[in-house]
Order: structure tokens, then sequence, then C-alpha cells
């Protein structure tokens, strides 16, 4: 039997208003909300643009690979052609052109980085690209898929040094380097050296639990997923500014001081997909803490990745062992 | 995700995208109340003015209380009130006549009207608070403490209008029997 609660709610039912109405509604919101900031918009518009270099520059060495190793010195090209927007970013991108944000209202620090944080969640099965340029002269490219394959191509002063693919399962690390400046390339597996008890790293407590790094975080750079998300919610950071424009796409940007002659490190932020596109650590006295770092996420297709294999050219010699590294120029340590 | 009470924290540090997310996540069933109470066209004329005021009046948000979505109610209440005081004396009741009526329940189109303004009749009849309680429990499908909240009373109290509410109802001329035809439709 119906009871008059049930009766009543008979007489409830109503067609929703149309989206076009909720829109309106929410307009009229926000141009409230405009006018209660004016003087904050103002600071903000007046902020001068800045616009990044396209080029790049920096990039690590695999830490992993160092710190087992030894191997790879790194070096620097102007690397070019990987794809450095997210997969489903892109057409998002597109649309948007290099226009400005619609609603240039800055989000507060906790705010942006818990969305950053939410995004990267979204993208952790996606393959981690950073490619990075730093003052030294040294770059790399290194690549990093969601089951723990990494390769890093290293340049210096653009030209190519090495090529490093590796895995690290079980406490050891198997790798396979491809040495340009002696071409040749050798394969072989280790032990993983334990972390310095004092790196608090995200690679350092994967390694200190047994577990597989989630890639090199050398020098402040990222090398993963992981990384970022660490590097974001360890940081000291502060939003400084929204609508500026990176290689085409609105980002906000945030900085937080090094600690060190004043130097800083500041990450641009898409303001479309709330992931990371930029990072960039400058004001250090010493230029290998000087970088610039694109990152970007991309689907783990298989052409994506077999990026991760390291092609051996046909005329390189295979050793038998790795080959050490010449000695720094003027003795160098030790 | 983050709670309604979360994106109000971080709206008042500044950030109003975050309260822009609580309308998006709440637009749908504010502007359905609003409809309910007032028909669709002054709904879409108040539901801006809803959101600006729950905008202007978020410092008093009681952030201890993580969904947002009975202080929303509250606010479009007195922003039903205020218009409803805006309204000539003879419409000055809450305006009842867009209150719809299921297609099917009744066989006819004279029957249907009858019972819409049996309904109606019987609705407005109810004390205000009665029948606001009642109505946000049963049309909102807000909790009963809920629908306290959004009206500003205690829990207690708030299941106390619901009951005498329910009692008011189940007297009033004309319901039982509408109870009846509904029952005999479903069962045919």
């Amino acid at each position: 039997m119906m009871n008059e609660m049930e009766l009543v709610g008979r007489f409830g039912e109503v067609d929703p208003l149309p989206p076009e109405a909720l829109e309106r509604a929410e307009a009229v919101l926000r141009a409230t909300m405009v006018a209660a900031h004016e003087p904050e918009l103002s600071r903000v518009d007046n902020r001068p643009r800045q616009r990044r270099s396209r080029r790049r520059i920096v990039t690590a060495v695999a830490a992993v690979a160092m710190v087992a190793a030894g191997t790879c010195g790194v070096l620097l090209v102007s690397g070019s052609g990987a794809p450095r927007t997210k997969h489903v970013a892109a057409s998002t991108h597109a649309a948007r052109g290099t226009s400005r944000p619609t609603t240039p209202i800055v989000p507060t620090t906790a705010r942006l980085v818990a969305k950053v944080t939410a995004a990267l969640d979204d993208v952790s099965g996606d393959i981690f690209h950073v490619n990075t340029v730093s003052e030294n002269g040294w770059s790399d490219d290194t690549w990093l898929s969601a089951d723990g394959v990494t390769r890093t191509t290293s340049y210096d002063h653009g030209v190519e040094n090495s090529d490093l693919t590796y895995t690290v399962s079980a406490g050891n690390l198997s790798a396979t380097v491809v040495d340009y400046a002696d071409s040749a390339w050798w394969s072989y597996t280790e032990p993983v050296s334990p972390p310095p008890s004092d790196c608090n790293l995200p690679t350092c407590r994967d390694l200190a639990n047994g577990g597989v790094p989630p890639g090199p975080d050398i020098d402040g750079v990222p090398g993963s997923t992981a990384g970022v998300k660490w590097l974001l919610t360890s940081g000291g950071f502060t939003v400084v500014s929204g609508n500026q424009v990176v290689d085409g796409v609105d980002t906000y940007e945030i900085t937080e001081s090094l600690g060190e002659d004043g130097a800083t490190r500041s990450i641009w932020i898409d303001a479309a997909t709330d992931l990371p596109v930029l990072l960039k650590s400058s004001g250090s006295a010493n230029p290998g803490n000087n970088y610039v770092s694109e990152v970007s996420w991309l689907p783990p297709t298989s052409a994506n990745l077999a990026t991760l294999q390291v092609p051996i050219p046909t005329d390189f010699t295979h050793s038998p062992s790795p080959i050490s590294p010449p000695a720094p120029a003027g003795g160098g340590v030790g | 995700m983050a709670s309604d009470a979360e994106l109000i924290g971080w709206s008042l540090a500044g950030d109003d995208d975050a309260f822009v997310e609580i309308v998006q996540r709440h637009a749908t069933a504010v502007s359905a109340y609003l409809v309910r109470r007032v028909g669709r066209g002054p709904a879409e004329d108040l539901l801006g003015e809803v959101w600006v005021a729950a905008f202007a009046s978020r410092l008093s948000y009681d952030r201890s209380f993580p969904e947002a979505r009975p202080w929303l109610f509250g606010i479009a209440l007195n922003t039903l009130r205020r218009y409803w005081r805006s309204r000539p004396n003879e419409d000055s009741m809450p305006d009842m006549a867009n209150v719809p009526v299921l297609a099917d329940p009744w066989p006819t189109i004279d029957e249907r009207i009858d019972g819409a303004a049996v309904m109606q009749r019987a609705l407005t009849g109810l004390p205000p608070n009665q029948r606001e309680v009642l109505l946000l429990v049963v049309w909102e499908q807000l909790s009963i403490a809920d629908a306290g909240r959004a009206l500003g009373i205690a829990p207690g109290t708030a299941r106390w209008c619901l009951h005498q509410a329910r009692l008011a109802l189940r007297n009033t001329p004309g319901i039982a029997a509408l109870a009846n035809d509904f029952n005999a439709v479903r069962e045919a």
C-alpha cells in the first residue's frame, strides 16, 4: 500500500532545467566573483607574460645506473622529436591554441597541488618522459614505463654520448649500454647499491625498501611520475601567477626557494590538464644545478613502448664488460 | 575527490574555481528544487541568485560538514522566501501550481487535475516547517538530519516535524482516496 510519503513523492518529479540555464546561472556567479576580485585580477594582469624557450636543455643520467654502475657520462644535444604533450591533452591544447584562460583566477597553492596530484594519479600508467638540459652542457632524454623499464639517452654539448636501458628486479639492475664515444655496447647485471642513508628522494626510498626504483631523481630533476608528485608535495612552492603561456599552453607557475644564493625552482602547470609541463631550476652557483626540464606523459602504446628499447648500431663492437669512462680532464676526483 | 568543505576552504583562500566546482556538483539538485517550488521560468532566474548568495555567505559555512547540499538548499529556501515576499499578496503562499502530476496513474485528465489540487491543498495546509521538512526529505532526498540542517533546526525537531506532517497528511480529506486511486492503478 502506498503511504503518504510515496504519494507526495509522485508529485515531485520534474524535468531538469536545460544545461544552458545552469550555465547562465553559473555565469552570474562568475561575474560576481570577477567583480569581487577586481583588484587581484588587475595585479595578475599587470605581470609580464613570460614565454619559455622551446630550446631543450639538460638532462641527468639515470640515477640508479649511477648508483649501481657508475657508468654514464652525460651530454647534451638539442633533442627534438619526442612528443611532449600528454596524449589526452593534445586535442585540448590544439583547441585552446595560445589564448589565455577565460577565467584568469589564480588558484591557491594547496588547491593547485591537490589538482596536480590527482592528475598525476590519472597518468600513473603512462610512460613518463623528461627532457632535461643543464647549464653545464649535459642533457638527457629519459623515458620510464609503468612497469619500471627506463631508457636514458645522454648528450654532451649536443653530441650523443650514451644510450642506456635498464630494469630493476629482485634487487638486481639489468642494463644495456650503447657507448657512442667508443662505438661499443655491453650488457650487465649487478646488485643495486643501497642508497645514501640521508637520501629522501623517491628513488632512494624505494631502493631502501627493496622495491623497483621509479626512475632517476638526480639533482632535483624528477625522473618519474612519483618523483614529480614528491617534488610538488614536499616542496615549499607558492603560486606565482596564472596567465603564462609555455609553448602555446596556458599554465600556472609555482616556485620555491632552494635556499642557496637565491636559487629557485619553478614548475609550470598546464591549466587545462593540471599536469606539469616545464620545470626550471636557476640561480645556483653550480651550473650543473641549473636546468630546464620538459615533462610529458605518453600512452603505453606498442610504438611508445618501443622507444624504451635501445637500438644498437650494427657496426658497434660488443664489449664483454663495461668500459670505464675516462678520467675527468685536469685530474678530476682522486 | 575533494569534499565540499575542502572546496569551500580553498574558495575562502582565493580559489574561486573551487566554489564553481561546488556549484557544478549541486546544480542539478538545487535547480530541480527551485523548479518544484516556483516553476521553470522563475527557477531559471533564481538559480543565479542562489549561487551568488551562497558565495557571499560561504564564510559562515560550517566546514565540519563535508557535504554542502543541505546548506545550499537552506540558501535556496531563503532565496525563495524573498521571491515569495516580492509577489502580490494573493500569491504569497508557496506556489504549488507547478507541482507536476505523473502521466500514468490516473485514467482521465479530470482526475489528474483533481489529484493535483488535492495534493496542493494538503501541502499548503501544513505548517511551513513541517511542509519544508517533508518536501526536503521526499522530493530532495535529504536525510531528516540534513533537512533540519537546511532549515536551521535540530535533527530531533526535524524528525518531529516530519512525523507531524505525515499525520496531518493522513488526516487530510482526499489524501486517502488519492492513495487508493494510486494503488488501484498500480494493481490494475
